[in-house]
This record gives structure tokens, C-alpha cells and sequence, in this order.
């Protein structure tokens, strides 16, 4: 697809391909992202978290071209110059058990060489203070309740305030009213930056993402908008009160419907397509009986 | 940032937690519990210390200084008794810390050493009933003396710290001291 | 005890300084076994006209000391020896320094010192484990598997390479003086006792070197089976005296050798830097 946004891309990869032995995780992919907030929807087992690796500088493709807010990945000084500008969020990120939430993003900013002692504890506070865990700061992370640490997690990317984020699953384990409020950080703490986000949730990506970039296999089988996405599903979402038995794609709603999408089961009516109808059109059944185990 | 009040708003009331909750919270680093427990405490320690220091810069700094304190060593609070107490004991001995910090005449060691307390089991039994007589007398004892008294009796201090407090001499304290017990007798019989 | 409340100009008079000695230490008395005459005092105290003093400002003050950062003892430490404190961050976290592991390395030390003494075959128990430990320390100091903040910190802009030496220097720096006091304390021939040092800084290299290929944990397993398989097999087969007189590995030459697979070692770790830069091995997930 052609890049409508006019900034420079914070991303550019040109035929990415990343392999773990015999298995093909990322298959030439190419893409170009620019600012504000585009969603990496995708199976488990997508290459959604290799992909987000190789834009965080961690991993190194086996072939094609990765730049990053203009330098590229090749190289220890271009890396060096992207992870300045960087914030990554890994998909487990772990603690040192010692740590309190402070200490933590103290170490983190130490690794970021914020070398200024004061300064960095300033920044420390601040992004502690974003993510709304200012009265907890001072206790150990392992007494935090898991959305606290998924909060603790995102505000060490958030040190420095990068023009690159990259964020694997952030609100994966997150509660829907913990999500909400993520939304709204993201689009205050983020105006203005790339960011790069993965997540299992079409209504994430509906909400948050001007852009959402569908992987399957490894490979991209839609970029656009998420409206687009929906659109794809148009005059192709049907209601109806029993399930068709040749149907692929049916499944039960919470009124008690039978949501189709596809070919029209009989006496069923049309509906408006979702973000989620256009995502298992593309993907298929198989994500269906997937994700149905969530 | 809306985010912090939600946070504070969802987590648990803290305004309904005992003071000894409180503590053991601080302990675990809840800097929340730290906030609740200034807001209930700081003002009557502060009056109290007024009493025994007219200078405000130096009872700030000594509340302060108590809080300090009561953050970094809530952990080792044995969790007997009640933290006003605690508390109470630990302000009024960052008050004389923070007027030996201060003082020209600094004192030549900075260790409290000195276990016994000149208050005897007679003294704190008397001071416990102060109302009629006693208060009389009380109020009628020189304002020195009245100031060793409140010292070592009511604030449970040693000599030496009383001393330093005061600004006197640990000598100086004993034979105050002794004094004030002669003439409360002296008034009460 | 206390039946009765204070009443608001008791405690008006209290703030202000008015009342007798006597009823401000019966005051007290109440104030401290009773939450609700506290917070009607500090109703009061709140009210007067001149606050006593600026609430706010002690708080701020109080919160601008709580909020700076705890030091764990390792921490403490370090800055005692000098090193500067963002540097003694880093190492805080390197598991070696923490005191369960300096436990277990002086107690194999004193293990391997006292088999010398008492077993009366030489030191051999200590010229082959102690080369293993700062091996060990080293192999668990980073790394995907065991450095919980691994992916973030390769994200971040610290070179993996100064970290990794800062973290094994601080591993060699511990591991080494311990073992040498536990060789001090053995009976020995002279400086044989001493033999496992250089092996020590070879293996360590080594272990380097190989994790630019393989996980850091799986390089300390290889290079220790690899040290093992040294030891039974470079072997004068023909020599006379004990494993240790008969060992090509402790002979003047095989020291030399050593040495030289040491600073092999180290060349290779820092010719292959970038792989200390980018995520060699699969962490899981895709």
C-alpha cells in the first residue's frame, strides 16, 4: 500500500525475513510506518513478536533492510542512535526480584545513559507518575498486582520520551477497565511518536490504531485502516437465528444471534461489519476455533 | 494526572486502615500509608513539640525529620503497642538531633548511651493522676524545673538527652530534677 | 481511662501556647491514646489564623527524601570501593554479587583447601573445581534465560559488551580472591597450588567467546565438560607422582598454553561485540 502520511517513516522494513530453524517466522515482509499508532493483529504465531523484535533493534533479520527513524539496523552506531530514541515493551517482560518499581526504572534509565543523577530520577518520577503508580513506587515489584507490573513495564519505555514505541501485547493480562486507561495513556504519552503495537484484540485496534497491519504465516495480508479492514467484511456479515451448517464462519453473539460472515445463511439479515468480522474474513476459520479457546 | 486519582481512588481506602495497618503498609513501602499517617499525626506532634521548642524552622525540620524516620524504619517497628507512641518517641528525639545539629556549644559525644531515665516508677504514677493538687503543683514549680520535669517524665527522656534538649548540662538535669521532686512533695502533703 | 473528650478551647489554648503546664501534660496524656481528640486538633490547628507552619512544604519535604533511591547493600558496598553509582546499579543486579553465591564459593574453597589438607594427595580437588566457579558466576550473569531484563536492556542504548564485561570483571573480582585465600590456606607444592588461575581467566574467555554463538548458560556447561574432558585427557601418561605432578594442564607449558587460550579467548569476544548487541538466541515466542 502506498504511505499516505506525509512525515518521514519511523519504520522502514524492505523484505524482511526472519527463520528459527526450518520454521519461517517473518516471510519478506515489507512495510513503512509512520506517526501515530498502528496495531499488529495476528494468530498466535503470526511472526508478530519477531517482527516487533526486529523493530526494536533486538533481533537482527537473516535478510533485508531495516531502518529505523532514518539510520539503520545494521550496524552498531545506527543501533546505538535508534536505541536513544527508543522505548520497547517485550511481550514477558520480567523483573529482578529485589527491585522495587523504582529501582527498576532507575536500572532501565541507567541502561538508557541517563547518566545525570538527579535528572534521571526526575525522568524516573515522571513516567512512574504518567502511568499512575506514583503512591506504589517504593514497593518491591513482586508485591505489585499483574496490571500494576504491565504498567511498571510500560513506563520504562516510556523514559525519555522516544519517537520510536514498541509495545508486544501491552494489554494482554490487563482488566477491560486497566485497558481503557491504557488507551488513554497511549494516546496523550504517544502524540507525535511512532508506535507499534501488538494485541489480540480488535477492539484495541479499533479504538487506538489509525493503522492496523494484519500478519498470518508470517506474512502481511492486510495494512490500512481499521475502518478499511472492517470494510472488507461488507454486505458479508450476516444475523440470523440458527447456525448454518456449511457456514465457515459462525458464530454465537451475546443477544442470542448467529453472526455469519461469508456466504448468507437462509433467513438471516445483514449487519454492520466490525474490525473483527474483516480480521477472520481474511485469516479464517482457523483463528476462529483459536481464539474461541480465549 | 487522572490516572493517579483513579489509582488512589481504587485501591483500598486507606482512611479506614488502623494506624498500625498504616505502619505495616509503610513498611511494605506504600507511600500512600506515609501520606495518611502525616496527615493524622503531623499536626499534634507538631503542637506538642511547639511546646517543648519555640523555634518553628527547628520543629519543621524535627517533624520532618520524624517522618523520614518512620518510613525508613517502619519495618522494624515490633508492632506492640500503639504507633502514637512510637512516633511520639521517635519526633521528640529527632527534635533534639535537630537542636544539637544546630546548637553552638555541639555536645562532645553523639551517642545516647545512657539507658536509665531519671523518671522514677513513683514519678510517673503521680504524673498520671494530673488533675487537682498536682496540677497545682505543678504549675507552681519554677519554670526550669517545670521544663526537666516535662522532659524526663512526660517525654520519657534520658538525662543526656533531657540535657541536650534543654541545653543544659547533664549535671545540671539531676539536680533539677531532684529539686522538683522535693518541692512536689513538699506541695502535696 | 479517658471518659470524657477534650473540649475545642482546651485545645484552641493548647495550639496557642495558653494553657498551664499542667493541663497541656494532661492534654498529651489524652492526645495520645485518642485518634479523635487528634483529628479535632488538628481541625483546630488548621483553622488558626497563623498555621504554626507550612504544612505543605514539610510534606514536600519529607516526600523529596523518601523518593530517592534505596541502595541495596551490594550497592552500598561498591560505592564504598569507589565505584560510581550508576556503574554499582549495573552490578547490583549480576547474581554472582549476591551473598548466597559468595556463600557457596567459600565454602567450596574451604571444602577443596581442607580435602588438601587432610586427604594428603596434593591439591588437585582445588585445581579442578575452583576454575568452574567464576566460569559458573559468569555463565549466570546475563543472557536471555536468566537476566529477567534481557530483551529490554539489548533495546536499550548501554553496549551489551561493556555490561557483559563489567558484570564478568565484577565475577573475577570476587571469585578469584576468595579462591586464592582458600589456596593460601592449603598445604601445597609452592605455586602448583596456585595453577587454577590462569585456567580460570582461559575458561571465563572462553565461556565469552562461546556465547556469541550459544546461550551464555549453555557455553559455561560446554566449556566445563570441555575442562573436564582437558583434565582426564591431557594426561603424562608415562609420568611418575600424583594427578597433579602428571597433569600436562599444571606443567610450566601447559600454563603457557593456557594463557594463550585465554587471550584467544577474549579476541574472539571482542571481534564478535555485535553479538553481544542484538538477541542471538530465540527467547521463545514468535
Amino acid at each position: 500500500m502506498n504511505d499516505s502520511t506525509m512525515t518521514k517513516a519511523g519504520v522502514m522494513l524492505e523484505g524482511v525475513t526472519k527463520r528459527y530453524g526450518r520454521t519461517i517466522a517473518v516471510d519478506d515482509v515489507t512495510l513503512s510506518i509512520g506517526a501515530g499508532i498502528t496495531g499488529l493483529l495476528g494468530p498466535n504465531g503470526a511472526g508478530k513478536t519477531t517482527l516487533l523484535r526486529v523493530m526494536a533493534t533486538v533481533l537482527a533479520p537473516d535478510s533485508g533492510e531495516v531502518e529505523l527513524l532514518g539510520h539503520t539496523t545494521a550496524n552498531a552506531q545506527g543501533r546505538e542512535l535508534i536505541r536513544r530514541r527508543l522505548g520497547y515493551v517485550p511481550q514477558e517482560p520480567g523483573f529482578h526480584r529485589q527491585f522495587s518499581a523504582f529501582d527498576f526504572i532507575d536500572y532501565v534509565a541507567v541502561l538508557k545513559l541517563i547518566t545525570d543523577r538527579r535528572a534521571r530520577h526526575d525522568e524516573v518520577r515522571r513516567v512512574l507518575d504518567v502511568v499512575g503508580l506514583t503512591s506504589v513506587m517504593h514497593k518491591r515489584i513482586r508485591q505489585l498486582s499483574g496490571g500494576m507490573r504491565r504498567r511498571v513495564a510500560i513506563a520504562q519505555a516510556l523514559l525519555g520520551s522516544p519517537e520510536l514505541l514498541v509495545l508486544d501485547e501491552p494489554t494482554a493480562g490487563l482488566d477491560p477497565e486497566q485497558r481503557l486507561r491504557f488507551r488513554e495513556l497511549l494516546s496523550t504519552a504517544a502524540s507525535g511518536a511512532t508506535v507499534v503495537l501488538s494485541t489480540h484484540q480488535t477492539d484495541d485496534v479499533a479504538a487506538l490504531c489509525q493503522r492496523v497491519v494484519v500478519m498470518h504465516g508470517g506474512v502481511v495480508h492486510y495494512d490500512g485502516t481499521p475502518t478499511g479492514l472492517a470494510g472488507l467484511a461488507a454486505g458479508r456479515v450476516w444475523l440470523a437465528d440458527t447456525r448454518d451448517p456449511s457456514a465457515q464462519l459462525a458464530w454465537m453473539t451475546g443477544d442470542g444471534m448467529v453472526r455469519h460472515v461469508g456466504e448468507p445463511p437462509p433467513n438471516a439479515r445483514l449487519d454492520e461489519p466490525r474490525v473483527e468480522d474483516g480480521y477472520l474474513l481474511l485469516v479464517g476459520a482457523t483463528v476462529l476455533q483459536e481464539s474461541s479457546w480465549k | 494526572m487522572p490516572w493517579l486519582r483513579d489509582c488512589v481512588g481504587v485501591s483500598v481506602d486507606l482512611s479506614l486502615s488502623s494506624d498500625a495497618e498504616l505502619v505495616a503498609a509503610i513498611a511494605d513501602g506504600d507511600r500512600a500509608a506515609l501520606r495518611e499517617l502525616y496527615v493524622r499525626h503531623q499536626p499534634w506532634l507538631t503542637a506538642r513539640l511547639r511546646h517543648r521548642c519555640s523555634d518553628l524552622d527547628v520543629v519543621g525540620e524535627a517533624v520532618q525529620d520524624t517522618f523520614v524516620a518512620v518510613w525508613r524504619s517502619a519495618g522494624r517497628w515490633s508492632g506492640a503497642g500503639e504507633p502514637t507512641a512510637w512516633m511520639w518517641g521517635i519526633a521528640i528525639r529527632r527534635l533534639i538531633g535537630v537542636l544539637r545539629h544546630r546548637s553552638r556549644w555541639s555536645p562532645v559525644s553523639n551517642r545516647v548511651s545512657e539507658a536509665t531515665t531519671l523518671a522514677t516508677a513513683e514519678d510517673v504514677v503521680l504524673f498520671g493522676v494530673a488533675h487537682g493538687d498536682l496540677a497545682g503543683a505543678i504549675d507552681s514549680l519554677p519554670v526550669e524545673l517545670r521544663a526537666v520535669v516535662q522532659a524526663t517524665i512526660l517525654d520519657g527522656l534520658t538525662t543526656r538527652e533531657a540535657a541536650r534538649l534543654l541545653g543544659i548540662p547533664a549535671g545540671t538535669v539531676k539536680t533539677r530534677m531532684m529539686r522538683a521532686r522535693t518541692q512536689l512533695r513538699g506541695a502535696l502533703t | 481511662m479517658n471518659l470524657t473528650h477534650l473540649d475545642e478551647q482546651l485545645l484552641i489554648g493548647y495550639c496557642e501556647l495558653s494553657v498551664t503546664a499542667a493541663t497541656a501534660a494532661a492534654i498529651e496524656a489524652h492526645l495520645m491514646t485518642c485518634a479523635s481528640c487528634r483529628a479535632e486538633l488538628a481541625d483546630v490547628a488548621a483553622l488558626a489564623d497563623d498555621g504554626p507552619l507550612d504544612q505543605q512544604s514539610v510534606w514536600d519535604g519529607v516526600l523529596e527524601r523518601v523518593d530517592r533511591p534505596t541502595r541495596s547493600i551490594t550497592e552500598r558496598l561498591l560505592g564504598v570501593m569507589r565505584v560510581r553509582p550508576d556503574t554499582a546499579k549495573l552490578l547490583a543486579t549480576t547474581p554472582a554479587l549476591r551473598l548466597a553465591w559468595l556463600a557457596a564459593v567459600v565454602f567450596v574453597a574451604a571444602f577443596a583447601a581442607a580435602a588438601a589438607r587432610f586427604d594428603g594427595d596434593g591439591p588437585w580437588l582445588l585445581l579442578v573445581i575452583a576454575p568452574l566457579l567464576p566460569v559458573a558466576g559468569v555463565a549466570t550473569a546475563y543472557g536471555p534465560a536468566l537476566d529477567p531484563t534481557y530483551e529490554i536492556g539489548v533495546a536499550a542504548p548501554m553496549s551489551g559488551l561493556r555490561l557483559t564485561m563489567l558484570r564478568t570483571l565484577a565475577v573475577i573480582a570476587t571469585t578469584i580472591p576468595l579462591l586464592a585465600v582458600g589456596a593460601l590456606v592449603a598445604p601445597g607444592g609452592g605455586w602448583t597450588v596456585f595453577g587454577w588461575v590462569l585456567p580460570s581467566f582461559a575458561l571465563v574467555a572462553m565461556t565469552l567467546a562461546l556465547s556469541t554463538v550459544i546461550s551464555p548458560e549453555r557455553a559455561g556447561v560446554v566449556v566445563g565438560v570441555g575442562w573436564m574432558v582437558a583434565l582426564v585427557v591431557l594426561i603424562d601418561r608415562a609420568g611418575t607422582g600424583d594427578f597433579v605432578d602428571r597433569s600436562l594442564i599444571f606443567s610450566p607449558s601447559g600454563q603457557t598454553t593456557v594463557a594463550v587460550a585465554a587471550a584467544i579467548g577474549v579476541t574472539i569476544a571482542a571481534t564478535r561485540k555485535a553479538c553481544f548487541d542484538v538477541m542471538t538466541v530465540s527467547g521463545g515466542g514468535r
